[in-house]
């Protein structure tokens, strides 16, 4: 996939856990880990509100776009 | 989403009938291997064979007909394993789609070859030659038959894109 999720970096630089996050916003851990690791197909607007809320961040801090 | 239970009795009593039949004509078949007669036949047969070429000629047509009845049966089999796949509540597997498929096309097959040996059968033993193109009344009918194999084939890529659809769906965030 050329969409590369950068929410590892963002949680290490706002010290927060993974759990703490999907808590937050409401969704499974391993619904969490599907989108950490690439293997989600799709995410929805009301998803990536949440987590840029949670984390005070730009849909863009999180989405990364590169060429295979 | 489970089918009706009806469903499964009818299937199973249908392929109970055909195996039986089949294995029928599996004895009946081989009684006329090892030389045995049958006046079935004899009415059938033009005079323009011998004995010995029409003897050969009904084994031929018999064996073929053993063969595609046995390509039914296991159509029949096939569905019968659906309905009790698609019993177990998982939908739009893998050997749903696999299946749906083979039936479809072993319908298709089987109504195909039957048509080829109707033809052939007249042909040599009613020495009547022609090709009709006619729509029965009926659910047996040559056309409509082959319709619900394609039916079934076209199942089978509803059923893929449908697994496709929920594997989009589960890996939605």
């Amino acid at each position: 996939m050329p969409i590369l999720i950068n929410l590892d970096r963002i949680l290490e630089e706002r010290n927060m856990k993974s759990n703490e996050l999907a808590e937050i916003i409401g969704i499974t851990t391993a619904n969490l880990s599907i989108l950490k690791t690439g293997k989600a197909k799709a995410v929805r607007f009301s998803t990536l509100e949440a987590i840029c809320e949670a984390l005070d961040c730009q849909p863009g801090d999180i989405l990364e776009y590169t060429k295979d | 989403m489970k089918p009706p239970s009806s469903l499964k009795t009818i299937v199973d009593i249908s392929y109970a009938i055909l195996l039986i039949k089949w294995i029928i004509g599996l004895l009946v078949f081989t009684y006329i291997l090892f030389g045995g007669r049958l006046k079935l036949f004899a009415g059938y047969i033009s005079e323009s064979f011998t004995m010995a070429e029409s003897k050969t000629a009904t084994i031929i047509f018999f064996a073929i007909q053993l063969l595609v009845s046995a390509l039914f049966i296991y159509a029949v089999h096939i569905i019968r394993s659906l309905i009790k796949n698609f019993n177990t509540g998982k939908l739009y597997t893998k050997y749903q789609i696999s299946g749906l498929k083979l039936t479809g096309q072993l319908i298709i097959v089987v109504t195909l070859v039957n048509g080829l040996l109707e033809f052939i059968y007249e042909a040599l033993f009613k020495n009547h030659l022609g090709i009709r193109l006619n729509f029965e009344n009926g659910f047996g009918s040559f056309w409509f038959v082959i319709a619900i194999g394609l039916f079934f084939i076209y199942l089978s890529r509803i059923f893929a894109n449908a697994r496709q659809l929920r594997e989009e769906n589960e890996l939605t965030v």
